[in-house]
């Protein structure tokens, strides 16, 4: 598969007044052509700084990307784009769907416009035309009457809809890479299910490779080809979906996955939960970030940093636990089964 | 839309008439009436006369009732003060000079207030942001009066450049002389008040998710201001615009009084000191009928710019 986009060391600081927030910490990845890489973590872990710096939507004025960062697209590093070129990149090449379809929407702009505006800039089209693709378009993601619905502004719309006009907007151009910032968090159950199942059919159709920010475990089981695993600014675990849901290594990527509320469990036990909270971006912990909430803590956890260990060609870990010196561990039980069920 | 009209009318109304009532009453409990401003020492006889004459020896209720059936039929009355002279005719004589300074003053006033208060907002935390601010305090802590003052000092008696006070009825290169100052006055207020809002406006617009969204379609520079910024931040701008839409024939008690314009803040001044009861009571049928109305005018222009409050469908 070819690689479309390389991350090499991207490091984010946030200037504010309390100090300097190390929010993504030296983190490298690449995404290939056409697959879906989940990006998993609980909040503030980065995964959102991450997403946005992708397309330079970190507000300048705080943000501060590290001079060694590059992220490679088509052979450029979009952090050294310039006005125009990074014009072209955004919402043609790269385009983005944000977590709260509530006020991601103009709301005195109709949608249809709002589809349209994004094919006016990047391709050379009447206003006419671009609007009929733009109704185009909203049928597609099914939206309902699309014709008329494009007439209206947001307010009138459901946040179903909304969520879909935002994948319209996000897809009107075919970029090449969709970044899906938690698409699904402020939507309920039922629509969640929908509008994942509309990214992944799009997905297929159009071809584009997906960066999926979620913290929803279940919705990486039922779409993601890659997972990775991020806790405080860092990638701690990475592998294919079999790999990290049958076979994890990290005691967090463990932790999370017994976190996932179970259909079998009886009514009345309680349900797991990681105890302690992440560390303070302002003053990261020397060594491993995980090891203050970590039930098998060692001491070097907490004084070095743990290495990348190669699991398979596709899999690999931080933690200290796959050193050769360290105790032989049986993987918390009751791990598995996870994946069932919850694919779409 | 027309029933919200119709309602809207019906509240429009009432509200006018209640304040009508209460000014009625009002202005008849301060103590003074129109003949002690004119002579003092009136036997009784000629004072006795002149209530007949008016109306003002009947009880209050009755003048009451009186008033309000001219009222329905358009007739404000005659002045107590001003022998003869129709109140209609005061107040059209007094609203021209109102308006040319007022609609200067709000044109300019407003028209730089958003300018400043976008680029303070743009460049927020550098000097130009610093110097609006700066601009804008000043507007609001120095008082219209002695900025006037401070005008006349300066462009009149140093510089010798403008006339200190008087007024010409003739549009011309004259009457634009003598509007300069008040005008300058009036909109200094204008602009400090405008600029800090449309700073904040566009400050909590340029936060907003649906500019990040804009954004990643990669939208820029001037479409992304015009198309996504600015007509959002227009909303709080334009809820204070109503009354000051109101306030160009309204005018200014302070600063025409100060520069001797014949306006209707003048005449509204002077008429309290009168105790002319009638043309008190005209001039604030005319100020109320005015504020409702722009604020109604309020209501439909929101709906233009915001469709989320829009009160009725095309």
């Amino acid at each position: 598969m070819k690689k479309i986009l390389d991350i090499k060391n991207l490091t984010i600081d946030f200037n504010t007044y309390a100090g300097r927030i190390q929010a993504v910490r030296n983190i490298s990845f690449s995404l290939y052509e056409g697959e879906i890489l989940a990006i998993v973590g609980e909040s503030g872990c980065g995964k959102t700084v991450t997403s946005k710096s992708i397309m330079r939507l970190l507000p300048e004025a705080t943000a501060q990307v590290n001079n060694h960062s590059e992220i490679i697209f088509d052979g450029q590093n979009v952090l050294k784009l310039k006005g125009k070129e990074l014009k072209k990149i955004r919402g043609d090449e790269i385009a983005m769907i944000f977590q709260d379809p509530m006020s991601a929407l103009n709301p005195t702009m109709k949608v249809g416009h709002q589809v349209a505006e994004s094919l006016l800039i990047h391709t050379k089209i009447t206003k006419k035309q671009a609007f009929k693709e733009a109704v185009q378009m909203l049928k597609l993601v099914g939206l309902p009457m699309a014709e008329k619905r494009a007439h209206e502004y947001p307010n009138q719309y459901s946040g179903g809809m909304r969520q879909r006009a935002m994948i319209a907007i996000a897809l009107a151009c075919k970029p090449k890479i969709l970044i899906a910032d938690e698409p699904t968090t402020a939507l309920d159950v039922t629509i969640q299910a929908q509008i994942m199942k509309l990214i992944k059919t799009l997905q297929a159709d159009l071809n584009t490779a997906i960066i999926l920010v979620t913290h929803d475990l279940g919705i990486v089981a039922g779409m993601a080809d890659r997972i990775q695993v991020m806790y405080a600014g860092q990638i701690i675990e990475r592998g294919v979906r079999e790999e990290l849901f049958y076979d994890p290594q990290h005691p967090y990527t463990w932790a999370l996955l017994r976190s996932v509320p179970k259909v079998s469990q009886k009514s009345k036990s309680q349900l797991y939960s990681i105890t302690g909270t992440p560390p303070d971006l302002l003053y990261p912990p020397k060594g491993c970030a995980f090891a203050e909430r970590c039930e098998y803590c060692m001491p070097i956890c907490r004084k070095d940093p743990p290495v990348e260990t190669i699991i398979s060609k596709t899999q690999s870990v931080n933690c200290w636990l796959q050193h050769k010196d360290a105790p032989k561990l049986n993987k918390p039980s009751g791990l598995k089964g996870v994946i069932h069920g919850q694919s779409l | 839309m027309s029933k919200y009209m119709l309602k809207r009318l019906f509240s429009m109304f009432l509200t006018l008439f209640v304040v009508i009532t209460i000014v009625f009453f009002l202005i008849r409990m301060v103590p003074g009436d129109p003949l002690a401003s004119m002579a003092r020492n009136l036997p009784e006889q000629v004072k006795a006369n002149f209530y007949a004459e008016y109306g003002l020896d009947k009880p209050l209720i009755t003048q009451y009732f009186i008033y309000m059936k001219h009222l329905l039929h358009g007739d404000f009355g005659e002045s107590l003060v001003y022998l003869g002279q129709p109140i209609k005719e005061i107040i059209l004589r007094a609203i021209p000079p109102s308006m040319v300074i007022n609609i200067h003053a709000l044109l300019w006033g407003v028209t730089t207030g958003i300018g400043l208060g976008i680029l303070a907002a743009y460049k927020r935390g550098k000097w130009p942001d610093h110097l609006v601010m700066f601009i804008a305090i000043l507007g609001v802590s120095i008082p219209s009066f002695v900025l006037a003052t401070a005008l006349q000092y300066l462009f009149s008696v140093q510089l010798n450049w403008l006339p200190t006070i008087g007024w010409t009825s003739e549009p011309g290169m004259k009457q634009f002389k003598y509007s300069i100052m008040p005008t300058i006055a009036l909109s200094f207020g204008i602009i400090a008040v405008y600029s800090r809002y449309m700073r904040a406006s566009v400050l909590d617009v340029l936060n907003q998710d649906y500019i990040l969204t804009a954004k990643a379609k990669g939208v820029s520079g001037f479409s992304l201001a015009y198309k996504h910024v600015l007509r959002n931040s227009f909303i709080p701008a334009i809820t204070i615009l109503g009354p000051q839409i109101a306030g160009i024939i309204v005018g200014s008690f302070v600063i025409e009084s100060i520069f001797g314009i014949p306006g209707f803040g003048q005449v509204y001044v002077s008429a309290i000191t009168n105790r002319d009861f009638t043309q008190i009571l005209g001039q604030t049928v005319i100020i109320n009928a005015l504020y409702i109305f722009s604020l109604f005018v309020v209501d439909i222009v929101y709906g233009l710019v915001d469709p989320r409050i829009r009160v009725f469908n095309k």
